[in-house]
């Protein structure tokens, strides 16, 4: 009986060359996402290490509209052998959007804590900031300045220097 | 099945008329910091009056830390002409390496330019640290005045003796002169703020920094060559001064190499603080030898490279037929290194882009200076590193930084003599590997440069402690 023994099939659990993890986004639609593209966001990693799989993993902030494209995201950072130029062009058209998707994928950055997510949207908004007059900030955003005059003259005299 | 898009994002419900909605407002404090810290300074001038939540969250120490931990550092060209007895500034100039970052088209790589900043001409730059340039009067010994390139804000700080040091004290995160003064016996050091608060006294000393320039320093150490009274020169073994911003105390260290001929001293070596390390380039006949610091507790230093300079001279003319063949070396500088390539500043030749891989130089073209005469075997550089890269550039091309209506100027972010901020100075295990790290700009030396990426540095003065 010289049979070498079977190779190891692993573990009990049915072997999948892929861990898949499940998240439920705010709106009740559920995403598939590959472990690894998982792991770009900090928050999961922790709840993936707490070894929630099995069921979806709730995710009250985000929406589904969103989620799907965080999946998307997160999926293509995790794939392997994109080179880097590739790679900023496929970013470049990721954020291609309007304002308010930037500002979501933003949120679900921040929430899911996805370094790379969030560096690139933060960039594209300070882009959107370069160039613009503070009149010219508001406006693009729809921000309501609530200087009062005196508190708006104040500022200027505070940051007045006398150039000499 | 949808649940109601208020629910999730309840703020949608409260958009007045409808189609945009303020999309900052729904982001945190911390995201919204994120953001504006990657702006350029003269960008903050505007975001900081776009509305209160943004003028409060710019206008801390805080951002000013986070702010300066995106920057990009700048050598910054210092020519002075000694062609008056009284030898004035003829402007700053900062090193754009902005070509190296392009892609190398068919392996060229145009040299870096220079660009013209504007400081007071009567007053000489010694150091810079954060940004913030530490400037003499030509014609008045004891006026020192620290100056912010980018506001062009100028706080006095009187001294009577010279200023050797500008650097922000890591523990309390304050800035701080570190000076001299001559005594009969020797050197009287002392440490102090920009303010009238108490200075510490450090001691007493055989040896004062060999050249005028205030450093600021590598990993909290502050390093120059020295000298005695009366211009006596120190030992091989003692020709180092180290002084640790720490714990307020000096050592004194050999010099790399060989050791020098009594008769010369050593002259010929020079040391300088760049791109967050230390060098020490020596000049030997023909030779250019550059030793880098590796590793401060053991002083130990690694040769770089060794440069053949022995050039052909032909290529590059000399503008003053006085000069012989050993002078054509001796007054070279080392002015800035990256990335494998070197920038050596030649006297009366020009200044040139050294490729370390391939041995080749290359003429680094300066109009300024061209148009000056090169006679410049009399004219001697001091590099400072200042971050920001990109507010130089955007420098009216008179130099000024351009103050649009009103003369608005950054408020005070990095604040001076404030309470010491729970940040770290220093990243852990920070230094310049290969950008980021600290930035400590620097005198007549160059400086290590800040980390990495991005927007500016964002100074203000406050009135002193």
């Amino acid at each position: 009986m010289s049979s070498s023994p079977p190779p190891s099939s692993a573990a009990a659990s049915p072997s999948c060359p892929k861990k898949m993890i499940a998240l439920r986004s705010s709106d009740g639609e559920t995403f598939e996402i590959e472990e690894a593209a998982a792991l770009q966001s900090k928050t999961l990693e922790n709840m993936i290490d707490e070894d929630c799989a099995g069921t979806p993993i709730p995710l009250p902030n985000v929406t589904g509209k969103i989620l799907a494209k965080v999946v998307e995201f997160c999926s293509k950072h995790a794939e392997p052998g994109v080179d880097d130029e590739s790679l900023r062009a496929w970013d470049a058209e990721f954020v291609n959007v309007e304002q308010a998707t930037v500002f979501d994928y933003i949120l679900a950055a921040n929430f899911l804590e996805i370094p790379t997510l969030l560096n690139l949207t933060c960039n594209v908004v300070a882009d959107m900031i370069r160039g613009k007059t503070p009149d010219e900030i508001r406006k693009f955003f729809n921000i309501k300045s609530i200087f009062s005059p005196e508190e708006e003259e104040e500022v200027r005299r505070e940051n007045h220097w006398a150039f000499e | 099945m949808h649940m109601g898009v208020s629910r999730c994002f309840p703020w949608r419900s409260r958009t007045s008329n409808g189609k945009k909605r303020d999309g900052f407002g729904t982001l945190p404090d911390n995201v919204v910091v994120d953001v504006l810290s990657r702006l350029e300074v003269d960008q903050l001038k505007c975001a900081i009056r776009v509305c209160r939540r943004w003028h409060a969250l710019i206008a801390t120490a805080h951002f000013a830390r986070l702010h300066l931990q995106r920057v990009s550092s700048v050598t910054v060209v210092y020519p002075l002409c000694f062609e008056d007895p009284v030898y004035y500034n003829v402007g700053l100039f900062f090193i754009d390496w902005g070509s190296m970052e392009k892609k190398p088209i068919a392996g060229a790589k145009s040299p870096p330019a220079l660009r013209d900043i504007t400081v007071d001409r009567s007053c000489h730059l010694l150091g810079c640290c954060d940004g913030l340039f530490i400037l003499i009067k030509t014609r008045t010994a004891s006026m020192y005045e620290i100056h912010n390139p980018v506001t062009w804000e100028r706080v006095p700080v009187p001294h009577k003796g010279s200023i050797c040091g500008f650097f922000l004290h890591p523990l309390s995160n304050k800035y701080r002169l570190l000076s001299y003064r001559e005594t009969p016996n020797g050197f009287w050091y002392q440490v102090d703020g920009l303010g009238p608060a108490a200075c510490i006294d450090v001691g007493m000393f055989r040896y004062r920094p060999r050249e005028q320039e205030a450093p600021s320093g590598v990993r909290g150490r502050l390093h120059w060559m020295v000298v005695g009274k009366e211009g006596v020169s120190p030992p091989c073994s003692h020709s180092i001064m180290v002084f640790s911003a720490r714990e307020n105390a000096f050592c004194f260290m050999p010099h790399p190499g060989d050791s020098c001929l009594p008769s010369k001293g050593h002259s010929n070596m020079h040391l300088v603080e760049m791109q967050g390390r230390v060098y020490v380039y020596a000049i030997q006949v023909k030779f250019m030898s550059i030793w880098v610091l590796e590793d401060h507790a053991s002083w130990q230093w690694v040769k770089k490279c060794d440069i053949n300079l022995q050039w052909n001279l032909n290529r590059h003319p000399v503008h003053d037929e006085n000069v012989t063949s050993y002078e054509n070396y001796k007054n070279m500088q080392l002015i800035d290194i990256r990335d494998g390539e070197l920038l050596l500043f030649w006297p009366g030749r020009g200044l040139f882009q050294h490729n370390l891989q391939s041995q080749t130089i290359k003429r680094v073209p300066w109009p300024f200076m061209d148009g000056f005469g090169y006679d410049t075997y009399r004219m001697k550089t001091r590099v400072v590193m200042v971050s920001p890269e990109q507010d130089f550039k955007r420098l009216h091309p008179s130099g000024r930084v351009p103050l649009q209506g009103g003369s608005e100027s950054l408020y005070g972010v990095y604040i001076l003599g404030s309470s010491p901020e729970k940040l770290p100075r220093n990243k852990p295990g920070e230094g310049n590997e290969d950008n980021p790290g600290e930035t400590k700009p620097l005198g007549v030396g160059r400086a290590s440069p800040r980390a990495q990426v991005g927007p500016e540095q964002v100074l203000k003065l406050l009135p002193p402690e």
